[in-house]
């Protein structure tokens, strides 16, 4: 396997392009996870290079957990249908994300049920896009 | 003596020398040889002439080739350059994909890099002897000067280095020399200050909301043979770029080993 890992990753970087990630590595995020968490919304920032939101879950145990979630950057989401009024504190959305590798309540944005029953799906890697070379991350697994 | 009068004069004494440091004094002033001027960003031509000039309206984004097809060829580094690049394979292998890089500092890739950026879309102006690029990504800008210029001498080394180029037809031919070599070629692959990167950029015959830009990178401290390849662009004329300001919220944090962190705060 490792010899195959080599010559994926090798594969994905030879491009000019930069990697999917422009801005920062995604080797905190388990890209062939993805975890579905519903809750309120608590907090959302609007800003680049990332937006990211906090959603409060409750757990079975009774206990609520914040989950912090990360994201495209603001221009990227606008045009995947997103807006800085998508979401606001008091929302009760479903997300899913690619969650943390070290198991922290946190995760990398792929898709949300919006509070009137709306969905938005993901917006790409930062700098990916459709047909982008993965993560070097994502070949590791 | 109160306090507040010994604060004024000290700061007074502070502004004095501080002042003194950036700019010279009399004596000096006149003496020292003139610094190289940068030519002034209001090259020679005419507004009329652009009329001439293919339409490049719109904003253009990275089409990158589809999965499955060839993969564009690769850089045929050699020496210190191939090896530096082995040993960042390992490296990144070691630590389970975790590539270091320095956009995550907010630092812009610079040129070649950021041509082959997607998603964040580009645009060109044109102005009387010159083209401009917008980069949305971190915000860029870059000139090829098409005035007739030659590049200074004793350029510094920069993100965009120094670009001069001239139109035959439709197509932009540019040259551009004097980039940082501090920079990458592509991902975990360095080049050398001697590197000199010609372009030659004009819309799809076939499809004129097809931009293309043949690109040949030379050097030939780091690069076995020119690195030759194109890269392609849609047009947009429904978006604008956006503004992106990198250093807005930047969460993640890198410690010493290159490990991206995640601020949950």
């Amino acid at each position: 396997m490792k010899s195959l890992y080599i010559a994926t990753l090798t594969a994905v970087l030879v491009a000019l392009s930069p990697p999917a990630w422009v801005h920062h590595s995604g080797a905190m995020f388990d890209r062939t996870k993805e975890t579905r968490i519903s809750g309120t919304v608590v907090e959302f920032q609007w800003t680049n290079p990332h937006a990211s939101f906090k959603v409060d879950v409750l757990g079975s145990d009774g206990k609520t957990q914040t989950w912090s979630i990360e994201m495209n950057g603001p221009n990227n989401l606008i045009r995947a249908g997103w807006k800085r009024t998508t979401i606001k504190p008091g929302d009760k959305v479903t997300v899913t994300v690619n969650p943390l590798r070290d198991g922290r309540p946190g995760g990398w944005y792929q898709g949300i049920v919006l509070a009137d029953g709306k969905t938005l799906g993901g917006a790409g890697d930062p700098a990916g896009g459709e047909g982008a070379a993965p993560a070097p991350a994502a070949n590791h697994e | 003596m109160n306090k507040p009068l010994v604060l004024l004069a000290a700061a007074s004494v502070a502004l004095c020398l501080a002042v003194g440091s950036a700019w010279p004094d009399s004596q000096t002033q006149g003496k020292v040889a003139a610094a190289p001027v940068p030519l002034a960003a209001r090259p020679k031509g005419h507004y009329a002439s652009l009329e001439a000039l293919p339409d490049w309206g719109g904003v253009w984004v990275l089409d990158r080739p589809p999965a499955g097809t060839t993969p564009p060829e690769k850089p045929a580094l050699k020496g210190k350059y191939l090896d530096d690049y082995h040993a960042w394979q390992h490296d990144v292998q070691a630590k389970g994909g975790v590539v270091a890089h320095e956009g995550s500092y907010c630092t812009p890739p610079g040129l070649p890099m950021i041509l082959g950026v997607g998603q964040y879309p580009i645009e060109f102006l044109f102005t009387p002897g010159r083209v401009t690029t917008h980069f949305e990504a971190w915000m860029q800008w870059r000139n090829i000067y098409t005035d007739g210029r030659g590049h200074p001498d004793d350029l510094d080394p920069t993100f965009y280095g120094d670009s001069i180029g001239h139109w035959e037809g439709g197509t932009l031919v540019a040259d551009t020399v004097a980039i940082k070599d501090s920079l990458g070629l592509s991902m975990g692959m360095k080049h050398s200050d001697k590197m000199r990167i010609k372009e030659r950029i004009h819309l799809d015959k076939g499809n004129p909301d097809v931009l293309l830009d043949e690109i040949t990178v030379e050097d030939p401290v780091a690069l076995e043979k020119p690195w030759v390849q194109t890269l392609a662009w849609k047009r947009s004329r429904d978006l604008q770029l956006l503004e992106f300001e990198c250093a807005e919220n930047d969460r993640n944090p890198v410690d010493s080993s290159g490990n991206t962190g995640f601020k949950r705060e």
